[in-house]
């Protein structure tokens, strides 16, 4: 097996390894299969670059020897590196299959976003929250990073305004947002909450400092599915106010249909346990949630992932609502349009690298696909 | 004596008909089944009476007064129990260990080093303070196993399930001692008052625990941690902090369980006290119809289910069962009934229950 040059005795105990032996140790026992065909489903993600070369070179190997590899990655860079043909798939859809020789960047960007190059829908500027440059950020990041191994990016979000972080899925949008809320444990850098640094180490710091946080995986790290649409819309601010002071029953079941009320929310009643409830509104009980709490800058992260055409709308139209009405706002989502209707400015993501940031008359369509596609264009902030 | 059956059967009926959906509705009526089969083989269970104990106090007796007394342990721990099973999403099985060590410090502080002392050693408080810190530091390590070091609730438990027996006996340097009657009172009766003093313990453990319920957000943060922690934590819960204050709650439980156990006979043997308890414990929170897999949060449920199984231990006592054989009857009978409260069996049954309903409204007309 030593041919594959893998950096590790037989005898080792492979936990003992780094991730890239482990992945080639893995790769050599599909080999030893004397395998036609090798999938490899995302073997870079933990990797780093020196890693990832030598993994790409064993790869390159084992194609001189006739091994058919389907390479499954989220990296752009990586895919142009090692890939002769490409299958793009969207939202569970074959949108296509292409060399990689003849696709240019741009093009398959836009391919995976579902929209032609030069498909420019009007989109209309409806009273969009402006950044005023004058006052303060609410939010300020600088060179913040975290355990999740996004790279250090700064980040700033005034009153008032809708912000959106934008990119291919995996390309770190959630963990910048999830560094700034103390989700993920921050490494480096510094985060000033109005003007103020502060460690944000939990997400309880950053509740009481005015952030909220709607996170991406509603089922996962948003409902807390058997606890009835109540409970669920409180826990939030009841957490902000304390162990030692709930809410007496009254005060919740007012809280609660004032928000089921105002987001027109359809459940039973306020004691249906909330994974009963369709997906939109469940998604609206957590944005109930976050609005409850007051925050002075809320995220967003998929607010509209899986959930109905009308309840999308809704949501759109309770953002920029919500920006007029001051608060300072961050919009993730897969779907651009949704961005460029929501967003005055946005920040690119790339590979876990923030690539650029557009705002006004830049943020379209193409600008935004080339950027995210790192071709350079006139005003990319291109590291 | 039938008319006399049905009569009782249907006036607890009425009882129960408000919660004939309710999740209590399984414990309980199989609570009052077992206290119908009671009464059919002793005619006379429900028979309170005011008896004289043997230095003539007045004391109530019977077989009711019995089965609460008894239970004071089991329905202590079945709280602390139901929390920590909520939360964690495992079974504490370390507390009958923690009774042993708990009741090793209690005698320690009561006797000092003498077998046979003359008078206390330290005031009852101390001791009970003591005994519950000691209770309390040993739920905190656990506490801390699960929490901070993510170990599976019953592995990290296992260690005091091991060790906590000799710790009790090491507790007490090896000795055996007794201490004089006046510790007997929390155990037993305050002289002259009629009510055993574990009943009132009983019951002010479960006034605290309403109380707490009621004014801190323990049931909602428990349920939350236990449904969903990942989701807890982003809602500014932390959720390894609560999981470690389930433990030290049971072993609050414990040190108030293992007090008033050392009481009862003023010694302490580390190595036979509560037998098997732990096990019960569980059993009284699964059969109170919480999920043992947490996420649910039903201390009435658990309370009931502690009692149901005292109501079944002194009624096969009653029936002359064979001490050892106890066990295989009790495991039949609890098997049945965890059985029938499963989604699966529930299902299965549905047509059955549904038909048994009008049997039973048939039954009430004919009273």
């Amino acid at each position: 097996m030593k041919n594959l040059k893998i950096p590790a005795k037989p005898t080792q105990q492979l936990s003992n390894c780094s991730i890239a032996v482990q992945q080639m140790v893995a790769i050599a026992r599909a080999v030893d299969m004397e395998c036609k065909i090798l999938i490899l489903d995302e073997p870079t993600s933990s990797l780093d670059e020196q890693e990832v070369a030598r993994l790409f070179g064993l790869m390159r190997d084992l194609k001189e020897r006739g091994v058919g590899i389907i390479f499954v990655t989220h990296f752009l860079d990586q895919m142009y590196e090692i890939c002769d043909k490409v299958t793009i798939l969207r939202g569970g859809e074959l949108v296509g299959e292409y060399q990689v020789s003849e696709i240019p960047r741009v093009e398959l960007v836009a391919k995976m976003m579902g929209k032609e190059l030069g498909d420019l829908a009007a989109i209309h500027n409806e009273a969009k929250g402006i950044k005023d440059e004058n006052k303060e950020p609410v939010i300020e990041a600088e060179g913040l990073s975290s355990v999740s191994g996004i790279k250090p990016f700064n980040f700033k979000a005034y009153k008032g305004e809708v912000t959106g972080f934008a990119g291919l899925l995996g390309s770190g949008r959630s963990e910048c947002v999830r560094a700034i809320f103390g989700a993920d444990r921050v490494t480096k850098g510094k985060l000033r909450i109005k003007g103020e640094e502060v460690a944000v180490t939990s997400p309880i710091k950053a509740m009481k400092k005015g952030i909220g946080y709607l996170s991406e995986d509603r089922k996962r790290d948003g409902i807390i599915g058997d606890l009835s649409v109540r409970e669920n819309i409180i826990l939030a601010l009841q957490a902000m106010r304390g162990f030692f002071r709930p809410f007496t029953k009254a005060q919740a079941e007012a809280f609660a249909d004032e928000y089921v009320k105002m987001l027109g929310i359809k459940t039973a009643s306020l004691d249906t346990p909330v994974n009963s409830l369709s997906g939109g509104n469940q998604q609206k009980v957590i944005l109930a949630r976050w609005l409850l709490t007051h925050p002075e800058y809320l995220i967003l992260d998929e607010p509209t992932r899986g959930i109905d055409i009308g309840t999308k709308v809704e949501i759109q139209k309770l953002v920029l609502k919500l920006a007029s009405e001051g608060m300072s706002i961050t919009f993730i989502s897969s779907e651009i349009e949704e961005m460029l209707r929501t967003c005055s400015r946005l920040i690119v993501m790339r590979d876990l690298y923030v690539v650029g940031e557009l705002e006004g008359e830049d943020m379209t369509q193409d600008k935004i696909m080339y950027t995210i596609a790192g071709v350079s264009d006139q005003n990319d902030k291109e590291e | 004596m039938t008319k006399k059956n049905e009569k009782a059967g249907n006036d607890l009926m009425k009882h129960i008909k408000p919660v004939i959906r309710h999740r209590l509705f399984i414990p309980i009526v199989f609570l009052i089944f077992l206290l119908l089969i009671n009464i059919f083989i002793k005619p006379g269970f429900l028979k309170i009476g005011l008896g004289k104990d043997i230095n003539g106090n007045p004391v109530l007796i019977g077989n009711i007064i019995n089965i609460l007394n008894n239970s004071t342990e089991l329905v202590i721990l079945a709280i602390g129990m139901s929390f920590v099973t909520a939360c964690s999403r495992g079974q504490d099985i370390s507390v009958g260990s923690t009774i042993a060590i708990v009741g090793g410090v209690v005698m320690r502080v009561l006797c000092g080093n003498e077998t046979q002392p003359t008078e206390l050693k330290a005031p009852v408080i101390v001791a009970f303070i003591l005994g519950c810190l000691a209770g309390m530091l040993c739920g905190a390590f656990n506490g801390i196993l699960v929490s901070r070091f993510n170990i599976q609730p019953m592995v990290a438990t296992l260690i005091l399930f091991t060790a906590g027996r000799s710790l009790g006996s090491m507790a007490m340097g090896g000795l055996k001692p007794k201490a004089v009657a006046s510790f007997s009172y929390y155990g037993n009766f305050f002289p002259g008052f009629p009510i055993p003093t574990p009943i009132l313990i009983t019951a002010a453990v479960i006034i605290i625990t309403c109380i707490a319920m009621k004014k801190t957000n323990l049931g909602l943060y428990t349920r939350a941690v236990g449904i969903n922690d990942k989701s807890s934590r982003l809602n500014g819960i932390e959720p390894s902090r609560i999981k470690f204050m389930s433990y030290v709650i049971m072993g609050l439980c414990v040190g108030i369980a293992g007090f008033i156990q050392a009481s009862r006979v003023q010694t302490v043997n580390p190595y036979t006290i509560v037998p098997g308890i732990e096990m019960d414990a569980i059993l009284a929170v699964a059969l109170g119809g919480n999920s043992l897999g947490g996420g649910s949060l039903n201390l009435p449920g658990s309370i009931v289910g502690a009692y149901t199984i005292q109501t079944l231990t002194s009624m096969l006592t009653t029936l002359n069962v064979n001490t050892n054989a106890i066990p295989v009857f009790k495991a039949v009978i609890i098997i049945v009934l965890v059985a029938i409260q499963t989604p699966a069996v529930k299902r299965l049954f549905g047509r059955k229950t549904q038909a048994a309903k009008p049997a039973l409204g048939g039954g009430k007309e004919s009273a």
